[in-house]
């Protein structure tokens, strides 16, 4: 007994150090095998939500030019669509299966292999898990995690991250994905068919599957695409249409049909 | 009572540094290969007496904060508890128990300057790739990894002398 004892001594820096490696790693596995890690040790916490929040409130002014010129694009294209296609808006009939909340990114990480965004509102708003979000121009990620202000958000650029998307030429169904060998401007579309004609500049959109994106949002633009050897599919390199650099305004998309879509998904 | 107040501002500047400048510092395609891991600056110079449990605990939490603001749960507080772990022995080893002024931090004016470099240079290393590694979660794309860990380890030795200038007393330390 006394020699166990005197064994822990003498050992005792090793073993508090072990203990701690083993705490970590339990956190790092549960986090690498499960969609939905821990709250508690996510950025979409409130103390620390907080942090990221006064920073962008000062560096937002930094790139208050840019965002105008974005809105306002944006603001033409909406234009565009409200006078040619619904002459008389009557309240009654306007489809609103999808409600859009303006939120604010707070922070973007880009540089590493398993990127999280940062978003301003959290469950107070509406907001829940499995909820898309989308920029000025295109699709950016799915929210993770929230608490009462804050969410994480999965996007794009993340290895977990998987969408199902269409092209629009052909409509053609296909998988969007992210690999940590990519740049964050870059993502991979599998399974399209060979046989399928894609030409450079092609437009992908989310195909309304899954129902977290309505259909028609756009995902990104075809940069090259190569037959995979020993298959009937070819991998498509896209050119993303959001800047993950440089992002402040986005919307939450509220799709008001998720539940029916993920009853009738039960029932295969 | 002065010493516990320079330790904590210097804990909260270093992750401030971390979290919301050397992270967004923007080069292009070159990005991933310019963001050290500076936030264990501070275990690299604290004192060599210090408690090694408490010196471990300090790791661990520093870690796990900036695990929590770029949410990756465990990467940063597993590689930072290696360098805090890897410190002393490494100490022992490079340098005679002479050479050590016990009752001050580790500075460049006690060490010198190459010796201090080297010392810092192979503690950072040794963060960076053992964080690397967890991070890919492979050895699929290794040169990569090690190219990645020498640039930022150089950047963060190199922030590391800067700090010791800008901060240490050179008559205090002689």
């Amino acid at each position: 007994m006394q020699n166990i004892i005197r064994l822990i001594q003498k050992y005792r820096y090793f073993i508090i150090f072990i203990l701690l490696q083993f705490f970590a790693f339990t956190l790092i596995f549960s986090w690498k095998n499960s969609f939905q890690h821990y709250a508690f040790i996510s950025s979409s916490n409130k103390m620390f939500g907080i942090v990221y929040d006064l920073n962008s409130s000062i560096t937002n002014y930094f790139n208050l030019s840019y965002n105008n010129i974005q809105l306002q694009e944006e603001n033409s294209k909406l234009k565009i669509k409200l006078y040619n296609n619904i002459k008389h808006i009557d309240r009654a009939n306007i489809n609103t299966q999808n409600v859009f909340i303006p939120v604010n990114v707070i922070s973007s990480n880009y540089k590493f292999s398993n990127n999280y965004l940062s978003i301003n509102k959290g469950s107070l708003d509406g907001i829940k898990i499995n909820q898309g979000l989308i920029g000025t121009s295109g699709v950016l990620g799915i929210v993770m995690s929230c608490s009462d202000n804050y969410s994480s958000v999965l996007p794009i650029i993340n290895p977990k991250f998987e969408l199902p998307v269409v092209h629009e030429k052909t409509g053609s169904f296909g998988l969007l994905k992210w690999s940590k060998d990519k740049s964050w401007l870059f993502a991979i579309i599998d399974d399209i068919p060979v046989y399928e004609k894609v030409q450079k500049d092609d437009i992908f959109i989310s195909s309304g599957a899954a129902g977290i994106f309505p259909k028609g949002i756009e995902v990104g633009k075809l940069v090259s695409s190569k037959k995979i050897p020993n298959s009937q599919f070819q991998e498509i390199t896209i050119k993303l249409v959001e800047d993950y650099t440089k992002i402040t305004s986005a919307y939450i998309i509220i799709n008001r049909e998720q539940n029916e879509y993920l009853e009738i998904n039960e029932k295969r | 009572m002065r010493y516990f107040i320079n330790k904590i501002s210097l804990f909260i500047l270093l992750i401030l540094l971390q979290i919301l400048i050397i992270d967004k510092v923007d080069l292009g395609n070159l990005s991933s290969y310019s963001c050290p891991l500076i936030y264990g600056l501070l275990i690299v110079i604290i004192n060599p007496k210090t408690n090694i449990f408490l010196l471990f605990l300090l790791a661990f939490a520093t870690g796990l904060i900036i695990d929590v603001f770029r949410d990756t749960p465990g990467i940063n507080a597993s590689s930072l508890l290696v360098l805090a772990f890897l410190k002393n022995p490494l100490l022992d080893l490079m340098f005679d128990k002479d050479d050590i002024d016990e009752t001050k931090d580790i500075n460049i004016y006690s060490l010198g300057v190459s010796k201090f470099l080297i010392f810092a240079f192979i503690l950072l290393f040794i963060q960076h790739i053992w964080f690397y590694i967890i991070e890919y979660s492979s050895f699929y794309m290794f040169m990569n990894i090690i190219i990645k860990s020498i640039i930022n380890s150089v950047l963060a030795t190199f922030i590391l002398l800067i700090i010791q200038y800008l901060f240490v007393n050179y008559k205090h330390n002689k």
